[in-house]
Protein backbone atom coordinates (compact mmCIF):
# COMPACT_ATOMS: atom_id res chain seq x y z
CA UNK A 1 0.00 0.00 0.00
CA UNK A 2 1.21 3.46 -1.10
CA UNK A 3 2.83 5.89 1.82
CA UNK A 4 -0.08 8.45 0.87
CA UNK A 5 -2.92 6.35 0.93
CA UNK A 6 -2.02 4.90 4.04
CA UNK A 7 -2.01 8.46 5.77
CA UNK A 8 -5.12 9.33 3.93
CA UNK A 9 -6.64 6.08 5.17
CA UNK A 10 -5.34 7.01 8.87
CA UNK A 11 -6.90 10.64 8.59
CA UNK A 12 -10.03 8.95 6.91
CA UNK A 13 -11.00 6.75 9.65
CA UNK A 14 -10.81 9.57 12.40
CA UNK A 15 -13.12 11.31 10.12
CA UNK A 16 -11.52 13.78 8.15
CA UNK A 17 -13.09 13.89 4.54
CA UNK A 18 -10.72 15.94 2.46
CA UNK A 19 -7.93 13.16 3.33
CA UNK A 20 -10.96 10.74 1.95
CA UNK A 21 -11.48 13.08 -1.02
CA UNK A 22 -7.52 12.01 -2.18
CA UNK A 23 -9.07 8.06 -1.99
CA UNK A 24 -12.16 9.03 -4.05
CA UNK A 25 -9.74 10.63 -6.37
CA UNK A 26 -7.43 8.09 -6.58
CA UNK A 27 -9.89 4.85 -7.10
CA UNK A 28 -12.90 7.00 -8.96
CA UNK A 29 -11.78 5.28 -12.42
CA UNK A 30 -11.71 2.04 -11.28
CA UNK A 31 -15.16 2.16 -8.87
CA UNK A 32 -16.68 3.62 -11.40
CA UNK A 33 -16.02 1.45 -14.50
CA UNK A 34 -17.18 -1.01 -12.69
CA UNK A 35 -20.15 -0.09 -12.23
CA UNK A 36 -20.94 1.19 -15.36
CA UNK A 37 -19.72 -2.12 -16.83
CA UNK A 38 -21.95 -3.79 -14.43
CA UNK A 39 -25.53 -1.33 -14.78
CA UNK A 40 -24.69 -0.11 -18.55
CA UNK A 41 -25.67 3.11 -17.79
CA UNK A 42 -23.58 6.26 -17.24
CA UNK A 43 -25.98 7.94 -14.62
CA UNK A 44 -26.58 4.85 -12.80
CA UNK A 45 -22.98 4.27 -12.82
CA UNK A 46 -22.33 7.71 -11.48
CA UNK A 47 -24.82 7.21 -8.72
CA UNK A 48 -23.68 3.56 -8.26
CA UNK A 49 -20.32 4.96 -7.69
CA UNK A 50 -20.83 7.50 -5.40
CA UNK A 51 -22.56 5.30 -3.34
CA UNK A 52 -19.78 3.11 -3.34
CA UNK A 53 -17.28 5.59 -2.05
CA UNK A 54 -20.21 6.98 0.81
CA UNK A 55 -20.60 3.48 2.19
CA UNK A 56 -16.62 3.34 2.29
CA UNK A 57 -16.52 6.40 4.11
CA UNK A 58 -18.84 5.84 6.92
CA UNK A 59 -17.68 2.36 6.89
CA UNK A 60 -13.90 2.67 7.07
CA UNK A 61 -13.93 1.72 10.93
CA UNK A 62 -14.78 -1.75 9.14
CA UNK A 63 -12.27 -2.70 6.38
CA UNK A 64 -9.90 -5.49 7.28
CA UNK A 65 -5.60 -3.08 6.69
CA UNK A 66 -4.96 -6.79 5.56
CA UNK A 67 -6.68 -6.41 2.20
CA UNK A 68 -5.69 -4.49 -0.38
CA UNK A 69 -8.21 -1.11 -0.57
CA UNK A 70 -9.02 -1.06 -3.92
CA UNK A 71 -10.02 -5.01 -4.07
CA UNK A 72 -11.88 -3.68 -0.93
CA UNK A 73 -13.64 -0.65 -2.34
CA UNK A 74 -14.91 -2.94 -5.45
CA UNK A 75 -16.42 -5.76 -3.44
CA UNK A 76 -18.25 -2.66 -1.74
CA UNK A 77 -19.22 -1.61 -5.38
CA UNK A 78 -19.94 -4.81 -6.73
CA UNK A 79 -22.37 -6.17 -4.03
CA UNK A 80 -24.16 -2.49 -4.22
CA UNK A 81 -24.54 -3.01 -8.19
CA UNK A 82 -25.91 -7.03 -7.39
CA UNK A 83 -28.07 -5.53 -5.05
CA UNK A 84 -29.20 -2.49 -6.51
CA UNK A 85 -30.04 -5.10 -10.40
CA UNK A 86 -31.75 -7.84 -7.92
CA UNK A 87 -33.78 -5.17 -5.64
CA UNK A 88 -35.11 -3.12 -8.64
CA UNK A 89 -35.84 -5.93 -10.60
CA UNK A 90 -33.66 -2.98 -13.41
CA UNK A 91 -34.81 -4.49 -17.13
CA UNK A 92 -31.30 -6.26 -18.40
CA UNK A 93 -31.24 -3.95 -21.36
CA UNK A 94 -31.48 0.37 -20.23
CA UNK A 95 -33.72 2.56 -22.80
CA UNK A 96 -30.80 3.99 -23.92
CA UNK A 97 -29.30 0.83 -25.43
CA UNK A 98 -32.40 -0.33 -26.34
CA UNK A 99 -32.64 2.32 -28.72
CA UNK A 100 -29.40 1.40 -30.12
CA UNK A 101 -27.94 5.15 -28.29
CA UNK A 102 -24.11 5.33 -28.98
CA UNK A 103 -21.81 7.24 -26.62
CA UNK A 104 -18.99 8.61 -28.23
CA UNK A 105 -16.78 8.78 -25.36
CA UNK A 106 -13.50 10.32 -26.70
CA UNK A 107 -13.37 12.90 -29.91
CA UNK A 108 -9.57 13.32 -29.37
CA UNK A 109 -8.56 10.67 -31.65
CA UNK A 110 -10.47 12.16 -34.57
CA UNK A 111 -14.01 11.22 -35.07
CA UNK A 112 -13.69 8.19 -37.33
CA UNK A 113 -12.12 6.06 -34.59
CA UNK A 114 -14.17 7.84 -31.81
CA UNK A 115 -17.04 6.18 -33.76
CA UNK A 116 -15.16 3.03 -33.91
CA UNK A 117 -14.00 3.29 -30.39
CA UNK A 118 -17.51 3.91 -29.35
CA UNK A 119 -19.69 1.42 -31.67
CA UNK A 120 -16.97 -1.31 -29.61
CA UNK A 121 -18.09 -0.30 -26.75
CA UNK A 122 -21.48 -0.67 -27.22
CA UNK A 123 -21.48 -4.19 -28.73
CA UNK A 124 -19.42 -4.65 -25.04
CA UNK A 125 -21.94 -3.33 -23.13
CA UNK A 126 -24.52 -5.35 -25.16
CA UNK A 127 -22.56 -8.47 -24.50
CA UNK A 128 -22.03 -7.78 -21.19
CA UNK A 129 -25.72 -7.08 -20.31
CA UNK A 130 -26.39 -10.36 -21.39
CA UNK A 131 -24.67 -12.07 -18.52
CA UNK A 132 -25.96 -13.04 -15.38
CA UNK A 133 -25.41 -10.32 -12.47
CA UNK A 134 -22.56 -12.33 -10.48
CA UNK A 135 -20.93 -13.79 -13.72
CA UNK A 136 -20.77 -9.89 -15.29
CA UNK A 137 -18.90 -8.86 -12.25
CA UNK A 138 -16.41 -11.73 -12.37
CA UNK A 139 -15.89 -10.84 -16.18
CA UNK A 140 -15.53 -7.29 -15.00
CA UNK A 141 -13.13 -7.53 -11.97
CA UNK A 142 -10.60 -10.05 -14.58
CA UNK A 143 -11.03 -8.37 -17.63
CA UNK A 144 -10.43 -4.40 -16.80
CA UNK A 145 -8.97 -4.96 -12.88
CA UNK A 146 -7.21 -7.95 -13.59
CA UNK A 147 -7.86 -9.73 -10.64
CA UNK A 148 -6.74 -13.09 -10.11
CA UNK A 149 -9.39 -15.52 -9.19
CA UNK A 150 -8.62 -15.59 -5.52
CA UNK A 151 -8.99 -11.96 -5.38
CA UNK A 152 -12.61 -12.30 -7.36
CA UNK A 153 -13.40 -14.96 -5.08
CA UNK A 154 -12.84 -12.47 -1.78
CA UNK A 155 -14.47 -9.96 -3.17
CA UNK A 156 -17.38 -11.34 -4.29
CA UNK A 157 -17.76 -13.91 -1.22
CA UNK A 158 -17.18 -16.56 -3.89
CA UNK A 159 -15.36 -19.63 -3.70
CA UNK A 160 -12.66 -19.90 -6.45
CA UNK A 161 -14.16 -23.27 -8.02
CA UNK A 162 -17.37 -20.86 -7.99
CA UNK A 163 -15.50 -18.17 -10.22
CA UNK A 164 -14.01 -20.27 -12.53
CA UNK A 165 -16.97 -21.87 -13.52
CA UNK A 166 -19.04 -18.60 -13.30
CA UNK A 167 -16.21 -17.38 -15.73
CA UNK A 168 -16.51 -20.38 -18.14
CA UNK A 169 -19.94 -19.73 -18.16
CA UNK A 170 -19.35 -16.71 -19.01
CA UNK A 171 -16.96 -16.95 -21.98
CA UNK A 172 -19.28 -19.15 -23.44
CA UNK A 173 -22.55 -16.83 -23.18
CA UNK A 174 -20.01 -14.14 -24.50
CA UNK A 175 -19.31 -16.11 -27.69
CA UNK A 176 -22.41 -16.92 -28.33
CA UNK A 177 -23.42 -13.61 -28.30
CA UNK A 178 -20.38 -12.24 -30.72
CA UNK A 179 -21.66 -15.37 -33.08
CA UNK A 180 -25.08 -14.16 -33.18
CA UNK A 181 -24.07 -10.62 -33.83
CA UNK A 182 -22.03 -11.70 -36.79
CA UNK A 183 -24.71 -13.86 -38.05
CA UNK A 184 -27.33 -11.62 -37.58
CA UNK A 185 -25.19 -8.84 -39.68
CA UNK A 186 -23.95 -10.80 -42.18
CA UNK A 187 -27.66 -11.74 -43.02
CA UNK A 188 -28.74 -8.25 -42.76
CA UNK A 189 -25.60 -7.62 -45.58
CA UNK A 190 -27.35 -10.37 -47.07
CA UNK A 191 -30.95 -8.97 -47.59
CA UNK A 192 -29.39 -5.13 -48.36
CA UNK A 193 -27.32 -6.95 -51.38
CA UNK A 194 -30.92 -8.77 -52.34
CA UNK A 195 -32.45 -5.73 -52.56
CA UNK A 196 -29.78 -4.04 -54.53
CA UNK A 197 -29.89 -6.59 -57.29
CA UNK A 198 -33.72 -5.93 -57.84
CA UNK B 1 -19.40 -35.32 -34.24
CA UNK B 2 -18.56 -35.80 -30.39
CA UNK B 3 -17.69 -31.93 -29.35
CA UNK B 4 -17.04 -32.73 -25.40
CA UNK B 5 -14.66 -32.05 -23.92
CA UNK B 6 -13.60 -29.41 -26.35
CA UNK B 7 -16.02 -27.31 -26.11
CA UNK B 8 -14.82 -27.07 -22.51
CA UNK B 9 -11.21 -26.43 -22.73
CA UNK B 10 -11.92 -23.76 -26.00
CA UNK B 11 -12.70 -20.86 -23.38
CA UNK B 12 -9.74 -21.57 -21.21
CA UNK B 13 -6.78 -22.68 -23.35
CA UNK B 14 -4.47 -21.63 -20.42
CA UNK B 15 -5.23 -24.44 -18.19
CA UNK B 16 -4.45 -27.39 -20.64
CA UNK B 17 -1.44 -29.67 -21.11
CA UNK B 18 0.67 -30.02 -23.98
CA UNK B 19 -1.60 -33.04 -25.40
CA UNK B 20 -4.90 -31.51 -24.67
CA UNK B 21 -3.81 -28.72 -26.21
CA UNK B 22 -2.95 -30.44 -29.44
CA UNK B 23 -5.86 -32.32 -29.54
CA UNK B 24 -7.84 -29.25 -29.16
CA UNK B 25 -6.27 -28.07 -32.39
CA UNK B 26 -6.97 -30.95 -33.85
CA UNK B 27 -10.79 -31.18 -33.32
CA UNK B 28 -10.66 -27.21 -34.15
CA UNK B 29 -9.36 -28.25 -37.47
CA UNK B 30 -12.14 -30.54 -38.26
CA UNK B 31 -15.39 -29.33 -36.24
CA UNK B 32 -16.84 -26.14 -38.15
CA UNK B 33 -19.10 -24.93 -35.06
CA UNK B 34 -15.97 -25.14 -32.43
CA UNK B 35 -14.08 -23.71 -34.81
CA UNK B 36 -16.20 -20.48 -35.13
CA UNK B 37 -17.27 -20.68 -31.60
CA UNK B 38 -13.67 -20.31 -30.99
CA UNK B 39 -12.80 -17.53 -33.04
CA UNK B 40 -16.24 -15.73 -31.92
CA UNK B 41 -14.81 -16.02 -28.21
CA UNK B 42 -11.06 -14.64 -29.42
CA UNK B 43 -12.97 -12.07 -31.26
CA UNK B 44 -15.25 -11.08 -27.86
CA UNK B 45 -12.02 -11.32 -25.62
CA UNK B 46 -9.62 -8.84 -27.93
CA UNK B 47 -12.66 -6.68 -27.71
CA UNK B 48 -12.84 -6.94 -24.25
CA UNK B 49 -9.12 -6.65 -23.79
CA UNK B 50 -8.47 -3.46 -26.15
CA UNK B 51 -11.43 -1.27 -24.20
CA UNK B 52 -10.33 1.11 -21.60
CA UNK B 53 -11.75 1.36 -18.57
CA UNK B 54 -14.49 3.97 -18.49
CA UNK B 55 -13.77 7.15 -16.04
CA UNK B 56 -16.41 9.79 -14.54
CA UNK B 57 -17.08 12.62 -15.91
CA UNK B 58 -14.95 15.36 -14.09
CA UNK B 59 -15.81 17.05 -10.33
CA UNK B 60 -16.60 13.30 -9.25
CA UNK B 61 -14.60 13.68 -6.00
CA UNK B 62 -16.24 17.54 -5.46
CA UNK B 63 -19.71 15.74 -5.72
CA UNK B 64 -19.09 12.89 -3.35
CA UNK B 65 -17.91 15.54 -0.88
CA UNK B 66 -21.26 17.43 -1.92
CA UNK B 67 -22.91 13.86 -1.41
CA UNK B 68 -21.10 13.25 1.65
CA UNK B 69 -22.88 16.66 3.20
CA UNK B 70 -26.49 15.75 2.09
CA UNK B 71 -26.13 12.63 3.65
CA UNK B 72 -24.87 13.22 7.10
CA UNK B 73 -27.75 16.25 6.68
CA UNK B 74 -30.60 13.59 6.26
CA UNK B 75 -29.03 11.68 9.26
CA UNK B 76 -29.16 14.40 11.01
CA UNK B 77 -32.83 15.26 10.26
CA UNK B 78 -33.89 11.95 10.82
CA UNK B 79 -32.75 11.42 14.39
CA UNK B 80 -34.27 14.88 15.26
CA UNK B 81 -37.99 13.62 14.02
CA UNK B 82 -36.61 9.83 15.57
CA UNK B 83 -36.18 11.88 19.07
CA UNK B 84 -39.15 13.59 18.81
CA UNK B 85 -41.04 10.72 17.77
CA UNK B 86 -39.97 9.09 20.76
CA UNK B 87 -40.63 11.78 23.17
CA UNK B 88 -43.90 12.13 21.88
CA UNK B 89 -44.65 8.34 22.09
CA UNK B 90 -43.17 8.27 25.43
CA UNK B 91 -45.65 10.93 26.83
CA UNK B 92 -48.43 9.52 24.80
CA UNK B 93 -47.82 5.84 27.18
CA UNK B 94 -46.64 7.74 30.21
CA UNK B 95 -50.04 10.19 30.13
CA UNK B 96 -52.81 7.72 31.02
CA UNK B 97 -51.22 5.58 33.46
CA UNK B 98 -49.52 9.30 35.63
CA UNK B 99 -52.78 10.45 34.65
CA UNK B 100 -54.95 7.21 36.67
CA UNK B 101 -52.45 7.13 39.36
CA UNK B 102 -52.26 11.18 40.40
CA UNK B 103 -56.52 10.00 40.20
CA UNK B 104 -56.04 7.26 42.69
CA UNK B 105 -54.22 9.63 45.15
CA UNK B 106 -56.17 12.63 44.90
CA UNK B 107 -59.36 9.85 45.05
CA UNK B 108 -57.95 8.09 48.17
CA UNK B 109 -54.97 10.10 49.73
CA UNK B 110 -54.82 7.80 52.35
CA UNK B 111 -54.77 4.29 50.65
CA UNK B 112 -52.15 5.45 48.22
CA UNK B 113 -49.59 6.30 50.93
CA UNK B 114 -50.35 3.28 52.67
CA UNK B 115 -49.77 0.90 48.92
CA UNK B 116 -46.48 3.00 48.89
CA UNK B 117 -45.62 2.11 52.68
CA UNK B 118 -46.16 -1.50 51.96
CA UNK B 119 -44.06 -1.40 48.75
CA UNK B 120 -40.83 0.05 50.70
CA UNK B 121 -41.26 -2.14 53.20
CA UNK B 122 -41.17 -4.77 50.62
CA UNK B 123 -38.19 -3.45 49.08
CA UNK B 124 -35.85 -3.51 52.52
CA UNK B 125 -36.89 -7.07 53.29
CA UNK B 126 -35.11 -7.90 49.92
CA UNK B 127 -32.17 -6.22 50.57
CA UNK B 128 -32.12 -7.91 53.96
CA UNK B 129 -32.49 -10.61 52.24
CA UNK B 130 -29.71 -9.93 49.90
CA UNK B 131 -27.40 -9.26 52.54
CA UNK B 132 -27.91 -12.35 54.82
CA UNK B 133 -27.16 -14.05 51.44
CA UNK B 134 -23.97 -12.44 50.92
CA UNK B 135 -22.93 -12.65 54.21
CA UNK B 136 -23.09 -16.58 54.51
CA UNK B 137 -20.99 -16.67 50.84
CA UNK B 138 -18.59 -14.86 52.37
CA UNK B 139 -18.61 -16.69 55.85
CA UNK B 140 -18.03 -19.84 53.42
CA UNK B 141 -15.21 -18.35 51.70
CA UNK B 142 -13.19 -17.75 54.68
CA UNK B 143 -11.70 -20.74 55.21
CA UNK B 144 -9.94 -20.61 51.85
CA UNK B 145 -6.46 -21.07 51.33
CA UNK B 146 -4.44 -17.56 49.20
CA UNK B 147 -4.26 -20.91 46.63
CA UNK B 148 -8.00 -20.61 46.07
CA UNK B 149 -8.11 -16.80 46.19
CA UNK B 150 -6.15 -15.88 43.69
CA UNK B 151 -8.00 -18.75 41.37
CA UNK B 152 -11.18 -16.87 41.92
CA UNK B 153 -10.13 -13.91 41.49
CA UNK B 154 -8.46 -14.92 38.06
CA UNK B 155 -11.48 -17.13 36.82
CA UNK B 156 -13.82 -13.46 37.61
CA UNK B 157 -10.92 -11.20 35.59
CA UNK B 158 -11.23 -14.19 32.96
CA UNK B 159 -15.16 -13.94 32.35
CA UNK B 160 -15.09 -10.15 32.73
CA UNK B 161 -12.24 -10.00 30.29
CA UNK B 162 -14.57 -12.29 27.93
CA UNK B 163 -17.65 -10.02 28.81
CA UNK B 164 -15.55 -7.03 27.35
CA UNK B 165 -14.38 -8.68 24.37
CA UNK B 166 -17.69 -10.21 23.25
CA UNK B 167 -19.48 -6.61 23.41
CA UNK B 168 -16.37 -5.08 21.58
CA UNK B 169 -16.59 -7.61 18.70
CA UNK B 170 -20.01 -6.83 18.73
CA UNK B 171 -20.17 -3.52 18.61
CA UNK B 172 -17.20 -2.95 16.24
CA UNK B 173 -17.10 -5.88 13.98
CA UNK B 174 -14.85 -6.43 11.16
CA UNK B 175 -16.56 -8.14 8.37
CA UNK B 176 -14.34 -10.57 6.33
CA UNK B 177 -14.84 -9.10 3.30
CA UNK B 178 -15.74 -5.82 4.57
CA UNK B 179 -19.28 -5.75 2.97
CA UNK B 180 -22.04 -5.22 5.32
CA UNK B 181 -25.25 -7.16 4.04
Amino acid sequence: MPTDEKRWLRQARDGDELAFGHIVEAYERPVYNLCYRMLGDRALAEDAAQETFLKAFLGLKRYDPQRVFVNWLLSIASHHCIDRLRRRRLRLVPLESEQGVIDVVDTEAGPERALARAEQEHEIRQSLLQLATKDRAVVVLHYWQGLSYVEIAETLSLTTSAVKSRLHRARRTLAEHWLSQQEEGLAIQGLRDEALTF
Amino acid sequence: MKHSPFDIWLFDPQDLHAEQDEALKQHLAECDSCRALAEAWQAAEAGMLASEAMAPEPGFAHRWQQRLALARSKRRRRQTWAVLAGTIGGALVLTPIISLRLWALLAAPGEAALAWLDRLQILTLNLEALRGFVAIVLQSLQGLSVLWWVALGLGALWISGLWAGLLYRIAFKIIPNGVSR
